[in-house]
């Protein structure tokens, strides 16, 4: 009896149903066309806020699928994957009338930054990506990516480069290329970098690298060799005026000296 | 020059020049053994030949380890995709009653996949359960496209001589031409810092290899003391030679310094830093 009511289900119930929302539905080729779309609500917040992810497909009626979040937990540090399966739609064969059909799953991260969102089907298909920004209100986290180079126009010929994790773990690690009174090109790192100020300060450590004594092959003076020595030479501070221009200054260990440059970033 | 800390795909030079700040931006648990963590699973993807044109079959090369029993191969999803330039590789387990070892083991295998029309695609590598492990670039172009086959803005070092590197800014923007400005920080005969640039760059071999001009620099610094540098306008601009990038992947390649001549005079293979 069980099976002549599903049979009938399957001849009368679903094809009516597939033609109610036939006006709705749209062709598979249209649908393979496009990314899901994927909102997040609340589009921005702080961590322990949880988090609605909803992915926005086109799905065969009848194995409407449901969101999960896989992978392990150390690898949703830096990108969460979330499924649809369909596995579960085991009422009605699968058709191939495609609805609309959102689909949703919560998650709340535990730290600021961007993670990368990947939305898969359980099949391997992907389907779309977005970008989960976590930022409390009160955050220090920086306003601007440093990535790039920055020159003071007055010392032009000197200059600084950046690498700037701003999504992520929000680390700097920078170069700063100058000369000494012998007319010798030298340069210093910057890292240890913590911003505060409403992510519009940073302050960091200048290091002084050394190597051993090396041979190198003329008509090069310089060659890459393994570092031997790193002191502080002093503390930098940076403060950003906009994302294209920044004021930096070191002062010495002993605080008896400072420098100073007013940089733009090289646009090129 | 190499990164500072932070992350687990940590490049060692942070490691050398500041073991303090080293401990403090690694996990707490890495610090404790009783409360271990285990590291994320990130793959290495390599695409031979890295660049080719439509129609070369590409071995998808994906390496690792892997807890218990390791990956038997390797698949490329085409079915269902909405994107038309990603593509999700899925890496295929051994399906075994037998029990799987506890310890993670390296892995090596390997998809092949033969694109049938020119441009980027994306490669995401995921575990049969979805765990992200890695992605890459796969570049399909006609042999004359000399475009640079990958972004190289950002740190690299080559582990071998950690403390030296290169930053490479690169404007990949087509209509500026690819432009890239290059720095390299190496140390002269007396171990001092020393830094040569590289400019006037050109892209060859399918934009797998760059060119450009290394340039000494000179100027007179009146620094305040104890500084013994600080930023100075440019006196002097000297050519040194040539530089050879010759990039073996998105995160690894080959640097080369070439005297007047065209002879190498030094090389340093260098993978990418991140931070």
């Amino acid at each position: 009896m069980a099976t002549t009511y599903f049979s009938m289900a399957r001849r009368l119930v679903l094809p009516l149903l597939a033609a109610l929302l036939s006006a709705i539905a749209v062709p598979h080729a249209f649908a393979q066309a496009l990314l899901a779309p994927i909102e997040i609500t609340p589009a921005s917040a702080g961590p322990g806020v949880a988090r609605q992810i909803s992915v926005r497909v086109h799905w065969p009626i009848g194995c409407l699928p449901t969101a999960t979040i896989v992978g392990s937990e150390i690898a949703r540090k830096r990108t969460l994957t979330v499924y649809l399966d369909d596995r579960q739609g085991n009422v009605f064969n699968c058709s191939d009338l495609l609805i609309p059909h959102t689909s949703t799953v919560t998650y709340t991260p535990d730290a600021e930054g961007d993670l990368r969102v990947l939305v898969l089907t359980n099949r391997g298909a992907f389907v779309g990506e977005a970008t989960l920004s976590t930022r409390a209100a009160n955050s220090n986290r920086s306003q601007f990516d440093l990535t790039g180079m920055w020159f003071d126009p007055a010392t032009n010929g000197s200059g600084l480069t950046f690498v700037h994790g701003a999504t992520r773990n929000d680390q700097v690690f920078g170069t700063w290329y100058v000369y000494d009174a012998q007319g010798m090109p030298r340069w210093y790192t910057i890292q240890n970098v913590v911003w505060s100020g409403g992510g519009l300060q940073a302050q960091g450590t200048l290091f002084e690298t050394r190597a051993n004594s090396i041979v190198c092959v003329p008509p090069y003076t310089g060659c890459p060799v393994a570092l031997a020595f790193a002191g502080s030479a002093g503390v930098v501070s940076i403060l950003m005026q906009g994302p294209n221009s920044a004021r930096i200054t070191a002062v010495s260990s002993n605080g008896g000296a400072t420098m100073t440059s007013n940089l733009i970033r090289s646009i090129f | 020059m190499k990164p500072n800390a932070s992350g687990r795909r940590f490049s060692g030079v942070a490691a050398l020049l500041l073991l303090a700040s080293l401990a403090a931006c690694r996990p707490a648990a890495a610090q404790s053994p009783t409360n271990l963590v285990l590291a994320e699973r990130v793959a290495q993807v390599t695409i031979t030949p890295q660049v080719a044109d439509v129609g070369v079959p590409r071995t998808i090369q994906i390496a690792g380890v892997w807890p218990g029993c390791s990956p038997v191969g390797a698949r490329v999803i085409e079915s269902g995709r909405l994107s038309p330039t990603t593509r999700v590789v899925q890496m295929i387990l051994p399906q075994t009653l037998m029990p799987c070892p506890a310890a993670f083991l390296p892995y090596t295998t390997s998809a092949t996949f033969t694109p049938t029309s020119r441009g980027i695609d994306r490669l995401l590598i995921h575990n049969v359960d979805g765990e992200y492990l890695g992605e890459s670039l796969l570049d399909t172009r006609a042999p004359d496209d000399r475009r640079s086959a990958y972004n190289i803005t950002g740190m690299w070092y080559d582990p071998a001589s950690n403390g030296s590197g290169l930053t490479f800014v690169h404007s990949r923007n087509a209509a500026r031409d690819n432009t890239v400005f290059g720095t390299w920080y190496v140390y002269d005969s007396t171990g001092l810092p020393r830094w040569y640039t590289i400019q006037d760059t050109e892209w060859k071999e399918q934009g797998t290899v760059l060119e450009g001009t290394m340039y000494e620099t000179r100027a007179f610094g009146n620094c305040p003391i104890p500084f013994i540098a600080c930023p100075t306008a440019i006196g002097l601009a000297i050519t040194a030679g040539r530089a050879r990038v010759t990039l073996t992947g998105t995160a690894s390649a080959r640097v080369e310094a070439l005297s007047p001549t065209g002879a190498v005079v030094f090389t340093s293979n260098v993978i990418r830093a991140e931070i």
